[in-house]
């Protein structure tokens, strides 16, 4: 605020924010009243990048699980590159979003990055992967192709959610778009992880459509989701 | 993490202790921290008639959320942060329920801030008329005296968003001042 300070601006700021008023002496002893009526030991939430690391472990047991259980397919059908490009950029996406759910259940949380560009940056990602590195052939059975796989992600993008959610519910979570969608983005993120092994038709239309097309919705109904809440809150 | 003023690392105590339900360090917060919020929660013009009852559920929001707050950092982002939420459902919650009533007559709430024996009272008046955004960097700013960081945590935003807020808030109260200054 340097350069406004020179004039009596601040000065009279200043001046304004000192006239506080005091807060009525009944008022603070109703509050404190009522508060001591549950006063409990409290065990602190642990530190962002704990919860982050928590939330990163149980992506990569249940992605691992999920794999092992749906199967490998798709796995053998890259090439090195496309599965090393696309497992870096889903697992970059799966810490940067722990660390973003993690952040928001604690107020006041440092944030490096809004969440819509982080979600930006990450969707520009995955896309450019695709459309860069998988071939542009469509199947000829396009749709009855594509279904089985977005049925899939949302049935393991739900599940995932929920238990996301009962996780974050811990901290104090406000409910939102923001909160919605990056809880839904981290299950999608798990969901697309586990169908990128597992499917057959590694062409960029059907993983466009199929993979990333739902991947929208979801993240979408999630936010959705979280401004209904927002609005049955207030 | 910063060690903070002597004030910052008294509160930061007392959060501790209440934490571990220490009574006196409750009643001690609620001393301490009401006044400010008394003051975030009045600035905004609409809030005046029921400021008391959000700073009653704001106090609610943080004894429910106290185990989210960490000793290593500052108390009043925290507290501000839980406030911001408590005074953005209220306002959700009047725009709801002013859409359902018909407005009969817009009744001035400004009174007390153009207040005659107060040269800074016009002032009062002059942030009321600021962007929600903008007064409530102000308030922070001022009244508690935060750094753009700890103003940047409690918005959820970034310091060069709260710095242009800020420079923008000022430039319009300069604006106004000036202008009150010719007439």
């Amino acid at each position: 605020m340097n350069d406004n300070s020179h004039d009596g601006l601040d000065r009279r700021l200043d001046a304004w924010a000192a006239a506080r008023e005091p807060a009525p002496h009944e008022l603070e002893q109703r509050i404190a009243q009522t508060l001591a009526s549950s006063l409990a030991p409290v065990r602190p939430l642990a530190s962002p990048t704990r919860l982050a690391v928590v939330f990163l472990a149980i992506f990569a047991v249940c992605a691992a699980a999920l794999t092992a259980a749906i199967g490998t397919t798709g796995i053998r059908l890259t090439s090195a590159a496309q599965l090393t490009a696309i497992s870096a950029i889903l697992g970059i996406a799966a810490v940067l979003f722990s660390l973003a759910l993690a952040n928001q259940m604690i107020p006041a949380s440092l944030r490096v990055l809004p969440f819509s560009a982080l979600l930006a940056l990450a969707s520009a990602a995955v896309i450019a992967a695709i459309a860069l590195l998988f071939p542009w052939t469509t199947p000829r059975l396009f749709l009855e192709e594509g279904w089985p796989c977005s049925a899939m992600e949302t049935a393991i993008a739900l599940p995932a959610a929920l238990l996301f959610f009962l996780l974050a519910r811990r901290g104090a979570l406000f409910p939102g778009s923001t909160t919605g969608a990056t809880i839904a983005s981290l299950a999608v993120l798990l969901a697309l992880a586990v169908l990128q092994f597992q499917c057959m038709f590694q062409q960029a239309p059907h993983l466009l459509v199929w993979h990333l097309g739902v991947a929208a919705i979801l993240i979408a109904a999630g936010a959705l989701l979280g401004k209904w809440s927002q609005h049955r809150a207030s | 993490m910063s060690e903070g003023t002597i004030e910052d690392r008294e509160l930061r105590n007392l959060m501790v202790r209440y934490q571990h339900a220490d009574p006196a360090a409750l009643d001690e917060l609620v001393r301490r921290i009401s006044p400010p919020l008394l003051r975030y929660l009045s600035a905004s013009p609409n809030a005046r008639n029921e400021v008391e009852d959000l700073v009653q559920d704001c106090w609610i929001r943080i004894h429910r959320s106290r185990h989210t707050y960490r000793s290593s950092e500052p108390v009043m982002p925290w507290i501000y942060a839980i406030a911001r939420h408590t005074r953005l459902d209220a306002y959700r919650k009047r725009r709801r329920l002013e859409s359902r009533e018909v407005l009969v007559a817009e009744v001035p709430d400004t009174a007390a801030h153009t207040s005659p024996e107060n040269p800074d009272a016009s002032l009062g008046a002059l942030i009321d008329t600021l962007p929600e955004s903008q007064r409530e960097v102000i308030v922070m700013l001022k009244v508690s005296g935060m750094t753009l960081e700890e103003v940047a945590r409690a918005t959820s935003s970034t310091v060069g968003a709260v710095k242009q807020k800020a420079h923008r808030a000022y430039a319009a109260l300069r604006r106004a001042l000036t202008g009150q200054h010719e007439r």
